[in-house]
C-alpha cells in the first residue's frame, strides 16, 4: 500500500536483542524491520503505517559521543524518509533515555516529523529534553511494555494527523514549560466569575496561570572594604554608544553587552543613547547618567569611598523571556567574577 | 440607579442621499457625516464600508465605538468627549447593535491595531460579524499629531451619537435593564470588580467622562456608568494593548456580573484604579482602592482587570495583598500572557505573590496570518509580526494576534486562553 505511514524506530543494544551491559559499546545496525518493542508498535499501527527500519544503538556508544552519533542517526533516519519516529520507550535507563530524547529532538528540528519517545519521569532524558519535545510518561520498568507502546502510538499518529491538543495531563506527557493559544467553551470574563465563585466557596478550582513562588534568593554578605571594592554599573536600560555599533536589541534580548568607560568622567548625551523600546527615553536621552550613574561613581571614586570598574553592562529589559533572562544573568555574573569585580550597581527603568 | 438600552439591530448599511433607517437597512449620507466628522484639525475625511464576509482590511486602526445615544432633555452622550459633562448611567440610552464606527488612523503609530472582515476571521473576532462604517479623516497641514488624534477620537463619537439618533421614533428590537437594586440580594456573596486602567501618558490612556486618570487617586463608579458611555479608549499610541471603546461599552465583567446579579450573586460596585509609573504611588492607590472595595462596596470577593503592558501586573499584585491578606476578600484575576513572546510557561507574571491563585488568562502569543485582501481601508502600512511596515497593503499579512482588534481583550471578552504544555 503505498499511502501507508513510513515508520523508523530507536531502540538500545538490551532492546535490540544483542546484549546487555556487554554489548554497550555496539556501533548503530540498521535492520529493515520491527524488533523488539517495534513488533509491538507495528501490529498497534494497525495497517496505518509499518516500521520500516529499526535503529539498534549501544547505550554507551552513544553517550560517549552524544552530539555526533545523534547526527549519524539523524542521517539514516532521513534515508528513510519517514513519516514518523519512534525511540524507547527507554523507562528509567538513564543512558538510553538521554539517548532517545536526543535522537527524537534532533529528529524532530531537523527532518520536521512527529518524533515520540516515552520513560520514566526520573530519567535524566525527561529534564534535558522535555522543553524541546512531548516525552510521553511511561513506568519505570517494562513490565507494562504493551500499554506504553499504546500510548506511544496514538500519540505519534494525534502529531501526525494534527489532532494533538497540546493536553499534557489528558495527553499523558511531562510538562514541557510552553504554552499554545486556546479557546474555551466559556469567556474569559464567565471564567473569572466562577472561578472567584468557587474560591469564595472553597470549592476545587484551577489557576490558569500558576504562580512559580518557590525561588528564595538569599542576600549576599555586605562588602567588608568598601574603599577596596571595586563597583560595576549594570543597566537593563538599554544604554548604548551612539549608533548602537553592536546592534542592541530593542526588546526581546538575548545578550548583554559591554561599553567602556576607560578615561571618562561622565556619559555625555553626545557620545551615548538610549534604544530600550518601552519607556520614554526623553531623560536618559538628555543625560544618560541619569540611568547609568557613572559620573556620581567617579566622584566617590576620587573621594576614595570605593573603586569603579572601567566599563558597563547594558542590555534591554523589555519583553525577554525569562530563559532569555538567565542566559544573560549568568553571563553577567561570570564577567563580573573574571574581572576582579566586588559589587554591582543595577539600574533599572 | 436604572439604566434602559434601547436596541434597534442594523442588518444592512448603504451610502445614500439621505441618512435614515428602514427595515433594518441603515442608509447613510456622506455628507452627513462628513458635516458631523468636521474638524479644522481634518483637511479631509473620507468613510468607508466593511461588511462582514466581505475580504476588506483596516489598517492602522484607532477606536471602535458602537452608535448610542441618550434619550430625554438635558441628557449628555458621551459626556466629556462629545457633550457637556453630565453623569451617564440612568434613563435611556437608544443603541445601533451590528454597526460599529471604526478609526482608521492617518498618521503612524507605534502599536496599531487593525481589522479584516473575511469570514475566518470571524472565527477569531466578534468584531469581523460587524459592519464597519470607516472614518479615514487626514490631518490638516501644520496640524499636530496630538491635535489630530484629540478631533478623531471625538468625531468618532459624534457619529456614533449621530448613527443612534437615526433610530428615533423606531421599534425597537429588544431592551435591556441594568440595575443594582433589585430584590432576593441578601446573603447572595457581594462580588465587586475592580478595573486598573492604563493611563501612561496623553493619547495612551482610556478616559473617564473625557479625561484621562494619570493623576487620580482610585474612585468608585456604578457600572452603569460604564455600560453607558462614561469611559472611552483613547490609547492610539498603545492601541493593541486596550480594548475599544465598544468594549467597555459592553463589558464583560459587568454584563456577565448582571446576568448572575440576585441568582447566585449579588454584584455591589466598581472601582477604577490607574496603575501609575511609581512604586509609592502604586502602592498608595493600590492601598486605597482595596480600601473602597472593602469599606465602601464591602465585597467579599473581587474580580481584578489590568491593561496595558508589564508593569501593571504591579499595581494587581499590591491589591490583591492587601484584599486577601489585610481584608480576607477573595480576589479572582484576569491576566493576558504575553510577556514573553516565546510563550515560555514560566515567564508570565511579574509578581509573586500567594495570593494571586486564581488567574484566568485571556490569551497568549501567536502569529496569524491573513490572505491578501481585495480592499483595504487606511493608508497607512500596517505593522506586522516581524516588526517591519507591510509593503503591499492588501497583500499577506502576518501578524501578532493582539494586533487583531478583539481578538485579545485584557478584560476577557474573548473565548481565549492559554493551554499550557
Amino acid at each position: 500500500m503505498a499511502d501507508k505511514l513510513r515508520v523508523v524506530h530507536y531502540i538500545n543494544q538490551f532492546f535490540g536483542q544483542i546484549g546487555g551491559e556487554d554489548a554497550a559499546n555496539s556501533e548503530i545496525i540498521v535492520e529493515e524491520k520491527p524488533i523488539g518493542p517495534g513488533i509491538g508498535i507495528n501490529s498497534m499501527l494497525a495497517g496505518r503505517g509499518e516500521i520500516v527500519a529499526t535503529i539498534i544503538c549501544g547505550d554507551n556508544y552513544i553517550a560517549e559521543d552524544l552530539d555526533a552519533v545523534t547526527e549519524k542517526v539523524v542521517e539514516i533516519v532521513k534515508q528513510y524518509e519517514p513519516d514518523i519516529f519512534f525511540a524507547g520507550p527507554a523507562f528509567n535507563a538513564g543512558r538510553y533515555g538521554v539517548a532517545c530524547g536526543s535522537v527524537c529532538a534532533a529528529v524532530k528540528k531537523q527532518l520536521g516529523i512527529p518524533a515520540v519517545t516515552a520513560m520514566f519521569e526520573e530519567n535524566p532524558g525527561r529534564e534535558i529534553y522535555a522543553p524541546d519535545i512531548c516525552i510521553l510518561k511511561a513506568a519505570d520498568n517494562a513490565r507494562r511494555m504493551a500499554v506504553e507502546l499504546k500510548k506511544m502510538v496514538a500519540f505519534g499518529l494525534s502529531l501526525y494527523d494534527g489532532t494533538i491538543e497540546y493536553d499534557p495531563e489528558k495527553e499523558g506527557f511531562f510538562e514541557r514549560g510552553w504554552m499554545i493559544l486556546k479557546r474555551h467553551e466559556e469567556r474569559a470574563s464567565m471564567r473569572a466569575i466562577n472561578m472567584l465563585m468557587d474560591k469564595m466557596a472553597n470549592r476545587p478550582y484551577k489557576t490558569e496561570i500558576p504562580m512559580q513562588i518557590e525561588e528564595k534568593i538569599p542576600a549576599p554578605a555586605p562588602l567588608t572594604n568598601l574603599a577596596e571594592s571595586t563597583i560595576v554599573l549594570i543597566t537593563d536600560g538599554a544604554l548604548c554608544p551612539q549608533g548602537n555599533p553592536e546592534g542592541m536589541k530593542t526588546s526581546t534580548s538575548t545578550q548583554f553587552h559591554v561599553y567602556s568607560t576607560e578615561g571618562k568622567d561622565s556619559l555625555t548625551k553626545e557620545e551615548y543613547t538610549c534604544v530600550h523600546g518601552g519607556f520614554d527615553t526623553s531623560y536618559v536621552l538628555a543625560d544618560p547618567n541619569r540611568l547609568v550613574p557613572l559620573d556620581a561613581l567617579r566622584k566617590l571614586e576620587r573621594d576614595g569611598v570605593c573603586k569603579v570598574h572601567n566599563a558597563f553592562l547594558s542590555t534591554s529589559g523589555l519583553t525577554t523571556p525569562v530563559t532569555n533572562s538567565i542566559n544573560i544573568a549568568k553571563g553577567m555574573i561570570e564577567y563580573v567574577r573574571n574581572h576582579g569585580i566586588d559589587a554591582a550597581i543595577l539600574t533599572s527603568t | 440607579m436604572l439604566l434602559e438600552r434601547i436596541h434597534l439591530v442594523i442588518e444592512q448599511v448603504v451610502f445614500d442621499s439621505e441618512s435614515y433607517i428602514k427595515d433594518k437597512v441603515l442608509h447613510i449620507s456622506k455628507q452627513d457625516l462628513e458635516n458631523v466628522a468636521a474638524d479644522e484639525a481634518f483637511s479631509k475625511i473620507e468613510f468607508e464600508l466593511a461588511c462582514p464576509g466581505e475580504k476588506c482590511r483596516i489598517v492602522n486602526m484607532g477606536d471602535i465605538v458602537q452608535p448610542a445615544i441618550k434619550l430625554g432633555e438635558g441628557e449628555s452622550t458621551f459626556p466629556g468627549v462629545v457633550d457637556k459633562l453630565g453623569i451617564v448611567g440612568s434613563g435611556s440610552t437608544l443603541m445601533l447593535d451590528g454597526v460599529v464606527i471604526s478609526e482608521t488612523v492617518e498618521v503612524k503609530l507605534p502599536l496599531a491595531s487593525m481589522m479584516e472582515t473575511s469570514e475566518a476571521v470571524a472565527e477569531m473576532t466578534d468584531f469581523a460579524k460587524m459592519i464597519h462604517i470607516v472614518i479615514d479623516a487626514f490631518p490638516g497641514e501644520g496640524v499636530s499629531k496630538e491635535s489630530y488624534m484629540d478631533a478623531l477620537h471625538k468625531a468618532s463619537k459624534r457619529l456614533a451619537k449621530f448613527l443612534a439618533s437615526l433610530a428615533m421614533g423606531l421599534e425597537a428590537d429588544y431592551t435591556e435593564n441594568f440595575t443594582l437594586e433589585c430584590d432576593g440580594l441578601d446573603g447572595l456573596p457581594k462580588i465587586a470588580y475592580l478595573a486598573n486602567l492604563f493611563c501612561h501618558a496623553p493619547y495612551q490612556e482610556t478616559t473617564v467622562y473625557g479625561g484621562g486618570m494619570i493623576d487620580s487617586l482610585p474612585t468608585i463608579i456604578h457600572p452603569n456608568e460604564i455600560l453607558d458611555g462614561a469611559l472611552t479608549n483613547k490609547n492610539y499610541n498603545n492601541s493593541i494593548n486596550a480594548d475599544p471603546t465598544f468594549v467597555w461599552q459592553n463589558h464583560p465583567i459587568i454584563l456577565d456580573l448582571y446576568s448572575r446579579h440576585g441568582k447566585d450573586l449579588n454584584f455591589v460596585g466598581v472601582v477604577l484604579n490607574n496603575a501609575h509609573h511609581i512604586v509609592e504611588t502604586k502602592q498608595r492607590n493600590a492601598s486605597m482602592a482595596a480600601a473602597l472595595v472593602a469599606k465602601q462596596l464591602k465585597a467579599e470577593g473581587v474580580i481584578i482587570t489590568k491593561e496595558g503592558g508589564g508593569h501593571p501586573q504591579v499595581d494587581v499584585g499590591f491589591e490583591t495583598d492587601i484584599l486577601e491578606g489585610k481584608y480576607g476578600i477573595k480576589t479572582s484575576i484576569l491576566f493576558t500572557e504575553f510577556l514573553s513572546p516565546n510563550n515560555d510557561s514560566n515567564g508570565q507574571l511579574l509578581i509573586k505573590t500567594k495570593h494571586a491563585d486564581a488567574i484566568v488568562s485571556t490569551g497568549c502569543f501567536t502569529i496569524v496570518e491573513f490572505p491578501p485582501v481585495d480592499k483595504v481601508i487606511g493608508h497607512i502600512p500596517q505593522i506586522a509580526a516581524d516588526g517591519k511596515p507591510q509593503s503591499d497593503l492588501s497583500g499577506t499579512l502576518a501578524i501578532k494576534n493582539r494586533t487583531l482588534q478583539g481578538c485579545e481583550s485584557q478584560l476577557g471578552w474573548t473565548y481565549y486562553g492559554s493551554q499550557k504544555f
